[in-house]
């Protein structure tokens, strides 16, 4: 049984890995060449050669290396203000009284199904209205107090015992110190998969700063793409591969730590 | 616990390495540089260099590079558009090579003059500053021919020795280092003759340029000494008062050019290469009006344009206008809508624009043009000429360009075929009878002789006419499923599976085509340039001939809407309606001009033109469906992926969907 | 005790008061105005014309034939996406390197999508003519590489915290380890596997961007979902429209929120 699971899993993980692997060879070929393949011209198979042109390119495109920045300050400002906003609000709502939990629950929940383009206008016209248009905190506080973070949170909140609250409520009357102590530890391994997909929705975010930061310069890279991908694929493949594995060394190393830790 | 620090530090390190990379990024360092010393010019997307090897290269916006070409001995570059124009020493001749992005071996014409050019400036015209202290244009004798000379004068400059010259957008600037007289001119097609203000002085200035246009008032960018320590100077060129610039350069910097948004510079050494932004980092803005993706060209404004930009100014001397380029929809669509700025005035050409005419109108975007009174005057007089570029009786945007796609006949080979061709009146089912007389004729002589050479566009005429005429975005309706049109697209297919069609292949018309159908102006298709003209075939008397429409329209949420409004009207008057460059553009049918105009038309080319726009239709923006029909649908259906009946059907089921949304 | 409580309740709403205030002024307000923007004639001239926008949404063809593909869609990927992390979550648990196979399952949600989908749209020949089944087959086959790595890195954190007990408990009672998955750990993580399903449902309605790269603006008939309707009516400038839209969305997201609370909402220890 196991080796079946472990065959199955196997074969899983190389689908998965198959684009990427497919994005990674073609980034490891000339422009030209990659392109050609892509468009499955066969004439293109006779001049297959490995090259780092593709990363040179992107590497040396001042552009794309100042986009990169701004995806890299974006995500990371907003996620080091999320997750403690997203504990905050969950615990509270958590701890609400069932009827009011409900509706503020389907509040957030249905936010979080909407499509930014229903608030689109609103949240322009309000940007002008308090002077954060152009400003990168007008798309990083729309990031903070997105309401996936509460959700989640309150969610993984629910799974603890109430009875637990209660006696931690007899020994103190900090609940900062209640969620620390006892609900934390509970709901960790949960709080890093939610820090995870938080990740990924801002580091994807293509519409917020497409609206709210008219001044390029300070657009993130996912913003960028589209256009870099549409107006010439001279490093399109290694771009992306250049964009995607920071941020999941950035995950491998959060993991290995956080695996680390559970051992000790 | 020994892992987990290793790991955080390794996080920390990690993040260190990506903060520094970041900064270094984002801090101020020279754009390009190297070990050889540069020569730079910049056109309006592109920045070329030329390194002392000679090796000729271009970046574009992404700032990557391409080399181009190499060009020895190169003295002076100038950058206009997308061509840069580099005068080169060769053996005691001067040069002038017109290097374009796909140009690998330039070809260097001689420039016949009694001088060496000190500077070269290009905006429109190529202007030469020569060491005698004059300035010239240079004017090119054919496609290989030498450049030769001609003297520009100014009044009250005739006695100057000029020692800088700056050129960008409408305006040309000169500088005598020896009196210090400083001059802004409104440039034009013939000259630099009119002074903008009257002189002023400022002494010690070694380079110039165009500036900001701040509060109505023209200013200029300059430097000040080879060693400058002074700092970019802004100069108001009205009052001659110079202050520090807001922007600043590096010290010791070289030279200064300007794109629309970017100043760039040379370092004091020559290797390296500073770019400033100019929209951000200017001063306070002044009211704009914006015309985002134009066709009005405000750099270099044709004889119409200029007069109504004059004129505006009269009344509205504080309103700055500026381009905007925009190419995302949902910046657009959300900009309109939120009535922001940066869209006052836009552009929309059907077949390659986010939105139909008719949409924006039915959304309330765009305003009615019979209710601004200076443009009602104009239209009074000539709606019929504007009927088919209305939407439900309202002209909705001025048309800017309004070309009916024309036919013309090689009659040489005509003769040679024995065909007899009507100049109108003719059917699709004669169009396809012609084909089997060229394919029995090709079958018979064993040539290789086309039916037509098609350089209408993305589609083929065929097809363009077809959309056209069966959609209908008014009423929402329309008819692919038409069985008539499935038997002229079966037929129209075989005719280019077997060769007869020359479909975007050659810019260049082809003497072995029988026919030829495309885009062109009034002008060169009257006098004859493609030959004579005939009005294209159709599948009945209903039938209408499409034309290429670009029209501007007015943001009915634009916050300037009165500037706006008076911009439209300025643009719009009798004078420019008449006017050659406008005419040219649009071939405009007015109906005085027409009746003197056919009263002089030996090729009969004119009755033609002026047929084809009387019954003239345009396409709207059916939602991508011609987009997606050259990209996908049109190819698969020549390689018989799909067949005519698919095709219609599936066009008929896009069309429903979209004019249904 | 009473005033350590009210002390507790109070700092609770210190910690998360402003949040919520924030969230409503980010998102609920905007979403108000959007309500608002659902009664008038359009956003240049706004007059106000009542139910007039809901009546020429609610019957127009398009927009009904979006609702069900909408849902359609939404049951095939998410319903796919939930099974195919459910599996995945069960084989990690059995796994030696999980922290690798877990990079390998997140991996796909750090790639653009406008990279991705160009090799989507050569394997599977994409354009806004694609057939029905093609079109299913690639947009179904993108979501379930791109999502189902995340719900399963959702769900296997929660199945690492059952406990040991139980699942020997199960084992010396004669359980399989599936019969054990299915009926003891999976109960046991209800909290997660809505939290799972909830974020699956983000993503699902967040599928345009995919769809729109690989199919364009107007997809096949089948296609056609409700965020199509609604991108196509804001870039035509129809913000009405939009907003009539969005607010019977959210109508038919709050049925799927009742839907999907019990099983949210069940959790240990509160009646």
């Amino acid at each position: 049984m196991k080796r079946l699971s472990g065959a199955l899993l196997t074969l899983l993980l190389a689908l998965f890995l198959l684009p990427a692997v497919v994005l990674t060879l073609l980034s490891f070929l000339p422009s030209q060449t990659a392109q050609a393949i892509f468009q499955q011209e066969p004439a293109a198979l006779s001049g297959l050669r490995l090259s780092t042109e593709q990363f040179v390119r992107a590497l040396s495109d001042r552009e794309y290396g100042r986009q990169f920045y701004n995806s890299a300050m974006l995500t990371g400002v907003s996620l080091a203000l999320a997750m403690p906003v997203a504990l905050g609000a969950g615990l509270f709502l958590s701890r609400l009284p069932r009827r009011w939990q409900r509706a503020l629950l389907a509040l957030y929940v249905l936010s979080l199904l909407s499509p930014f383009q229903i608030i689109m206008l609103p949240v322009y016209k309000l940007s002008l209205l308090t002077g954060l248009y152009d400003s990168p905190w007008s798309v990083i506080l729309l990031n903070v107090f997105a309401p996936i973070g509460p959700v989640a949170v309150c969610m993984l909140l629910r799974t603890v015992d109430d009875s637990q609250w209660e006696a931690a409520s007899l020994e103190t009357d900090s609940a900062l110190k209640i969620l620390r102590y006892v609900l934390l530890p509970q709901i960790t391994p949960g709080l890093a998969a939610l820090g995870l997909v938080y990740f990924a929705q801002v580091w994807n975010m293509v519409e917020q700063p497409l609206i709210l930061l008219p001044d390029a310069r300070l657009r993130p890279l996912s913003t960028a793409f589209n256009d870099i991908i549409k107006s010439s694929t001279d490093y399109a493949f290694a771009g992306a591969l250049l964009y995607a594995l920071p941020v999941l060394a950035f995950y491998l190393i959060a993991a290995a730590a956080a695996g680390s830790r559970k051992k000790h | 616990m020994r892992m987990r620090k290793k790991s955080v530090c390794a996080f920390i390190l990690l993040l260190c390495l990506a903060l520094a990379w970041g900064t270094a990024q984002a801090a101020a360092k020279p754009i390009v540089s190297g070990a050889e010393r540069l020569r730079y010019a910049v056109g309006d997307q592109l920045l070329w260099t030329v390194t002392e090897a000679g090796q000729v290269s271009y970046y574009d916006s992404k700032m990557i590079r391409t080399d181009v070409a190499v060009i020895q001995g190169a003295a002076r570059l100038a950058a206009d558009n997308q061509t840069l124009y580099c005068l080169a020493n060769d053996g005691g001749q001067q040069l002038i090579y017109a290097c374009t992005p796909s140009e690998a071996s330039p070809y260097g014409r001689v420039l016949e003059a009694g001088f060496t050019v000190r500077q070269l400036e290009a905006a429109g015209s190529l202007y030469l500053l020569g060491d005698d202290g004059c300035v010239y244009t240079a004017m090119g004798r054919g496609i290989r021919g030498p450049y030769y000379a001609e003297k520009l004068t100014a009044q009250g400059w005739e006695n100057e020795k000029i020692t800088a010259i700056a050129a960008y957008g409408q305006y040309f600037c000169a500088y005598s280092g020896q009196t210090g007289r400083l001059s802004v001119m409104q440039r034009s097609a013939e000259g630099v003759s009119t002074l903008t203000y009257p002189s002023v002085t400022v002494e010690g200035l070694t380079y110039i340029q165009v500036g900001q246009m701040t509060e109505g008032e023209v200013h200029l960018y300059a430097l000040r000494d080879p060693r400058q320590t002074a700092g970019l100077l802004d100069i108001n060129a009205r009052t001659g008062q110079v202050q520090q610039a807001e922007i600043s350069v590096p010290e010791g910097s070289m030279g200064l050019r300007r794109s629309a948004d970017t100043l760039y510079t040379l370092s004091a050494d020559g290797t390296a290469l500073y770019a400033v932004k100019l929209s951000v980092q200017a001063g306070k803005k002044a009211d704009k009006l914006t015309l985002l993706n134009t066709f009005i060209n405000l750099k270099q404004p044709s004889g119409y344009e200029a007069a109504a930009f004059a004129r505006f100014y009269e009344r509205y001397p504080d309103v700055q206008l500026a381009e905007r380029l925009e190419n995302d929809v949902r910046v657009i669509a959300t900009d309109i809508m939120a009535g922001a700025e940066g869209c006052d005035i836009t552009t929309i050409q059907e077949n390659s624009t986010f939105i139909s005419s008719i949409d924006m109108y039915r959304a309330g975007a765009a305003v009615n043009l019979e209710e601004i009174p200076e443009i009602a005057d104009t239209l009074a007089r000539c709606a019929d000429v504007f009927a088919p570029m209305s939407a439900e009786g309202h002209l909705i945007g001025i048309p800017n360009f309004y070309q009916p796609y024309i036919w013309s006949l090689n009659e040489t080979l005509a003769a040679e075929l024995g065909v007899e061709i009507p100049r109108d009146g003719w059917t699709w089912a004669d169009f396809f009878a012609l084909g089997e007389t060229v394919r029995q004729y090709n079958a018979s002589h064993g040539t290789q002789l086309y039916l037509l050479q098609d350089q209408v566009g993305t589609l083929p005429y065929f097809l363009v006419q077809y959309n056209a005429n069966t959609v209908d975005a008014l009423r929402g309706t329309a008819s692919y499923n038409d069985a008539g049109f499935i038997d002229d697209l079966t037929r129209w297919t075989q005719l280019c599976r077997d060769g007869l069609v020359l479909f975007r292949e050659q810019e260049t018309m082809n003497s072995r085509a029988l026919l030829y159908a495309g885009g062109a102006g009034y002008s060169s298709a009257v006098e004859g340039e493609y030959g004579p003209l005939l009005l294209p075939p159709v599948s009945d008397r209903q039938t209408r001939y499409p034309a290429d429409v670009v029209r501007t329209v007015l943001n009915a949420n634009s916050p300037y809407r009165e500037a706006a409004e008076y911009l439209l009207a300025c643009l719009f008057t009798e004078d420019a309606l008449r006017s050659t460059a406008f005419r040219t553009n649009n071939g405009y049918l007015l109906k005085t001009d027409m009746e003197n105009d056919l009263k002089n038309d030996p090729s009969g080319n004119k009755r033609v033109w002026y047929a084809m726009l009387q019954n003239a239709v345009q396409d709207y923006y059916i939602g991508d469906l011609y987009k997606d029909q050259w990209q996908h649908l049109y190819p698969q259906l020549l390689e018989g992926k799909v067949s005519p009946q698919e095709y219609a059907q599936t066009c008929q089921m896009r069309a429903e969907m979209v004019l249904s949304e | 005790m009473k005033s350590s409580k009210r002390l507790i309740d109070l700092k609770l709403c210190l910690m998360g008061l402003p949040a919520a205030l924030a969230f409503f002024a980010l998102y609920i307000v905007p979403f108000g105005i959007t309500g608002w923007y659902s009664l008038l004639s359009n956003s240049f001239s706004r007059q106000f014309v009542g139910l007039q926008n809901y009546t020429r949404v609610l019957n127009n063809p398009n927009f009904r034939l979006a609702v069900k593909n909408t849902l359609i869609i939404l049951l095939m990927t998410v319903g796919g996406a939930s099974l195919l992390a459910g599996l995945l979550a069960y084989l990690l648990l059995r796994a030696r390197r999980r922290i690798l196979a877990l990079s390998i399952l997140v991996l796909p949600l750090f790639i653009p999508s406008v990279s991705i989908t160009t090799l989507w749209q050569a394997a599977f020949h994409t354009s806004a003519f694609s057939s029905t089944g093609s079109a299913y087959c690639a947009l179904v086959s993108l979501y379930l590489w791109k999502y189902s790595g995340a719900g399963a890195a959702l769900l296997y954190a929660g199945l690492r915290g059952v406990e040991r007990d139980i699942l020997d408990a199960a084992a010396l009672d004669g359980a399989g380890e599936v019969r054990t998955y299915l009926r003891i750990s999976l109960p046991c993580v209800q909290a997660n596997i809505g939290l799972m399903l909830l974020v699956l449902l983000m993503y699902a309605f967040q599928l345009y961007k995919e769809s729109y790269l690989l199919f364009g603006a107007y997809p096949c008939r089948n296609m056609y979902m409700i965020q199509h309707y609604i991108s196509n009516h804001f870039n035509k400038l129809n913000f009405q429209n939009v907003a009539a839209s969005a607010v019977s969305l959210t109508v038919l997201s709050l049925l799927l929120y009742m839907l999907a609370y019990p099983l949210a909402g069940r959790e240990r220890g509160r009646a």
